[in-house]
């Protein structure tokens, strides 16, 4: 147990391979100590497959896995110092509780006598809210309650790193919320490293200190929440995390302008790996904001559309609305309350919040 | 590293199944013995070209299909009831379903000579109420008591089957096609009998493998050559004839058949359980016109099922003081149980051997299909030593009688030779279906459970003996059990394997029923019966005792 916390203790992977038929996983992932990553990527992406790879249930082709110094890529599961909280729970059914923690408390500390390992089981049912729970057989428990099990016997063993693999997605909506904000306090509270893999975005952006976007066995971006939010590195994070409306066009790099399809020149931020050539000018639905017949479309801090209304959406706390513009179709985010100017419908983006990337697909 | 060593445990049951199995079977087929050196191609051949031998065989498919047919005909309603409706003993009833797995069919052939023979009771009864001298029904010895031998220990099984199928049937397939058109009759027609299907042919095939295979209700019931099966054949070659070549010849062909089906029969449940994913129908409550029908339905079935047996615990209170006069009671059988009369002892003898074969069966078959339950499970391509495994299912006890028989003529024959087979054929016989069972356990455990034990800290052996184990407990408590019960029934080897005085309870039965003194033999069938449902009920009581999926 002499190196057992490490404080140093960051994930660093490097250069690590899994192929599986046409499936190819490359990923570089540098986490620091502490902190609280969230993986998220459409359904077979591969970030189970990656989380696989680090708890060490699928061996990688190439590449290394280290863990606060220690190099795992070779170590088997058990030796890892790594917890894990699954999807389907996988509690042991034929085990209680109270017994269901201890397993990994009696393998990690197997010197500890016996009631002060029930202490400290004790000590983590306390921590996700089951105390007096002993003796309940896990068969009797709700999702719910299966989950902060497994969270308490993942957490049990004082893993170094935590993996959760989408915990909360057997779980109805409601609960979703709350076992959320009840992870996010014990990793705060646990100061635990530990990287949850998500598809939901909300649950992505409420709970990570930085975000990582993962496709078809790549991480494409990573950072924190509102960064990778505000300035998507590529066209498929900008289309998959939250809304976004797209214009076709060409992007000239010398200028910074992008010329649309229907001939208008407009103002653009850059992104990474941005080329003159065709490209695609992208900006948030809630980025525009209506306006009246403005001066000079050509000038200032903003970009002008004409719109027509094809119709709106009521979404609860705000509207959508389905517009059509010289350059196609458009969906904007407004406040419910808010109302449409009189007379000819135009709206305004910000130059800040377009971005233009380089390929039209 | 652990990974190699784990699968090397497979070589140990290997070089049993090798020693046991694959050495005394290939002696058969390459050294025959008589006047023929090798059972070889020609003589497989040969025997094929027999008309004789091709009556037996064709008579062989005909009973099993006509005891299968009839069993269908008598399960179907049973297993629609208890999958459909809900009713108070519908649990009992379905459990009940799974007596014909451990119900010796020795005790099947003495029940039924008790209850349908020309003077037994259901005769009897029909004579005081028609008045009639003569036995209305004169069933024994023809095709048509062995056919309902077969049908009346095999149906529960259709019953189970269909039971569970009625129970897997998708509500939503069935409204999905209503919403897009088709009228009651079309949806039964595209979606319910499609479902129904692949399980009821899978439950059909598993009894016309048990008919195919079945061996004493054809040498008792069916009453002489005229109707014999390639199993009788084989026997009367092997011990009436002593023709070994012609025997073993005839063993290849039931091999052959044999395999054939259970490879069917295996491709059959795969279909019927992919079908099953994802259905389940609640069941419904029964309405009292239905409750009705129901109920006269099991009045029959167990009268049926449950006269014959009960004939053999009345019966073997009884005694015939002279011929043509009533029985009376007596005690006189179970006293002879320590000593003088009829049973002169042996049957407390035979009790002691059966118990003993019985457990020490059990205790041997656990470990070798446990290793190689183990060794196989991980292995990606298994299909090699699963074949290698499952091979002993496809050879009769009879085939596998004959080459210890081949082997031992080669050997000195010891007293202790016999008994020395008779204990590894049972072992031999029990191990595909143990390891079936064993098999299906560990498959069912949830990978994720390993995964999530190996992150906490286990591996090797204390994961194994954490988590894997105490998981499938159940069901290898409920494996022991079955090969238990599998050699306590056996009566094919000991009959051609027994050294003189030596005895098991099937043994003594046989050879009282031969004797034509059913009443002494209804003593050992009572013990036999007793051990039968204790070792039922303890299956029973594991809950994972779904032992018809091992079959």
């Amino acid at each position: 147990m002499k190196d057992h916390f490490n404080p140093e203790g960051g994930l660093t992977i490097r250069d690590l391979r899994y192929s599986r038929g046409d499936f190819h996983l490359q990923v570089d992932l540098s986490l620091s100590k502490g902190s609280l990553n969230c993986l998220l990527g459409p359904s077979g992406c591969g970030k189970t497959t990656l989380l696989n790879l680090i708890a060490g249930f699928v061996p990688p082709q190439g590449g290394e896995i280290l863990l606060g110094g220690r190099d795992l890529t070779l170590l088997p599961p058990h030796r890892r110092r790594v917890g894990v909280v699954f999807q389907d729970y996988a509690l042991f059914p034929h085990l209680d509780v109270l017994h269901n923690v201890l397993y990994g408390i009696k393998r990690r500390f197997p010197s500890l006598p016996a009631p002060r390992q029930i202490a400290r089981a004790r000590e983590y049912l306390d921590l996700v809210r089951l105390s007096g729970w002993d003796k309940r057989s896990v068969e009797s428990l709700s999702g719910g309650e299966k989950q902060r099990v497994a969270l308490a016997r993942a957490l049990a063993p004082e893993p170094e790193l935590l993996l959760l693999d989408e915990p909360l997605s057997a779980l109805d909506a409601g609960l979703r919320v709350s076992l959320r904000r009840e992870i996010a306090r014990i990793q705060a509270e646990t100061s635990l490293l530990a990287l949850y893999v998500t598809h939901d975005q909300e649950e992505a952006l409420s709970l990570s200190d930085e975000l990582f976007l993962m496709n078809r066995g790549r991480i494409l971006q990573g950072g924190r929440p509102e960064e990778v939010y505000r300035r998507p590195g590529s066209l498929f994070a900008a289309s998959f995390l939250g809304g976004a409306n797209f214009i076709t066009g060409r992007l000239d790099q010398g200028e910074g302008t992008f010329l649309t399809d229907a001939g208008r020149r407009l103002g653009v931020c850059p992104s990474p790996g941005f080329v003159s050539g065709p490209g695609r000018l992208f900006f948030r639905p809630e980025d525009g904001r209506f306006c009246g017949l403005p001066e000079n479309p050509e000038a200032g801090d903003f970009n002008y559309f004409k719109a027509r209304l094809v119709k709106t959406e009521f979404l609860g706390a705000f509207r959508l609305f389905h517009l059509l513009t010289e350059e196609g179709p458009v969906i904007l985010q407004a406040p419910a309350g808010e109302a449409l100017p009189e007379g000819e419908l135009w709206f305004k983006v910000p130059r800040l919040c377009c971005l233009g990337f380089s390929g039209q697909d | 590293m652990i990974k190699k060593k784990e699968s090397l445990l497979f070589l140990l049951p290997l070089l049993f199944l090798g020693v046991f199995f694959y050495l005394p079977l290939g002696f058969l087929f390459l050294f025959p013995g008589g006047t023929a050196t090798l059972a070889g191609p020609r003589q497989i051949m040969e025997v094929l070209g027999d008309p004789y031998y091709r009556r037996v065989l064709g008579f062989t498919f005909a009973q099993a299909a006509l005891s299968t047919g009839f069993a269908v005909l008598l399960g179907l309603p049973g297993g629609w009831f208890l999958g459909r409706f809900d009713f108070p003993g519908r649990r009992a009833l379905l459990s009940l379903c799974s007596i014909p797995f451990v119900l010796p069919s020795l005790l099947v052939v003495l029940g039924f000579v008790l209850f349908f023979g020309n003077n037994g009771y259901l005769n009897r009864f029909l004579q005081s109420l028609t008045g009639l001298r003569e036995p209305p029904l004169k069933i024994l010895y023809s095709l048509r008591a062995v056919i309902l031998a077969h049908g009346f220990y095999n149906f529960p099984v259709i019953i189970r089957c269909t039971a569970a199928a009625c129970r897997n049937l998708s509500p939503s397939r069935r409204r999905a096609a209503a919403s897009l058109g088709a009228g009651k009759p079309g949806v039964f027609w595209t979606v319910t009998l499609r479902e129904l299907i692949s399980p009821l042919l899978s439950g059909a095939m598993m009894v016309f493998l048990l008919c195919f295979m079945s061996f004493s209700v054809i040498l008792v019931l069916g009453g002489g050559p005229r109707y014999s099966t390639l199993e009788v054949e084989i026997y009367r070659l092997a011990r009436l004839s002593l023709d070994f070549p012609q025997a073993a010849a005839l063993g290849f062909w039931g091999t052959a058949c044999t395999l054939l089906m259970r490879g069917i029969s295996l491709r059959l449940q795969k279909k019927a359980a992919v079908i099953s994913e994802g259905g389940g129908s609640p069941p419904e409550a029964l309405r009292p016109s239905g409750g009705i029908l129901m109920g006269v339905y099991f009045f029959f079935c167990a009268v049926f099922v449950l006269g014959p047996l009960v004939s053999i615990l009345v019966n073997s209170f009884q005694t015939l003081p002279s011929r043509g006069a009533g029985a009376a009671f007596t005690l006189r059988h179970y006293r002879e149980l320590f000593g003088g009369g009829a049973l002169g002892g042996l049957t407390i003898n035979a009790l002691g051997n059966s118990l003993f074969f019985g457990l020490a069966t059990a205790l041997l078959v656990m470990p070798a299909a446990c290793l190689a339950a183990f060794g196989t499970a991980g292995e990606k391509n298994r299909l090699g030593r699963e074949l290698l495994f499952m091979l002993p299912s496809g050879v009769s006890s009879v085939l596998l009688g004959l080459g210890y028989l081949r082997l031992r003529s080669l050997l000195s024959p010891g007293p202790a030779l016999g008994r020395i087979f008779i204990l590894a054929a049972h072992v031999i016989l029990a191990f595909p279906f143990v390891l079936r069972h064993i098999a299906g356990g560990i498959r069912s455990l949830p990978p994720r459970l390993s995964e999530a034990a190996s992150v906490l800290g286990a591996s090797g052996t204390d994961l194994f003996f954490s988590v894997r184990l105490p998981l499938i407990k159940g069901t290898l408590f409920s494996a022991l059990v079955f090969a238990f019960c599998l050699s306590l029934g056996e009566i094919n080897t000991v009959l051609l394997l027994a050294p003189r005085n030596f005895n098991t309870l099937p043994l003594v039965m046989y050879r009282l029923i031969g004797a034509h003194n059913f009443y002494a033999a209804c003593v050992p069938g009572v013990l036999l019966m007793a051990l039968s449902g204790l070792a039922f009920w303890a299956m029973d009581k594991t809950a994972e005792g779904k032992i018809e999926r091992s079959f």
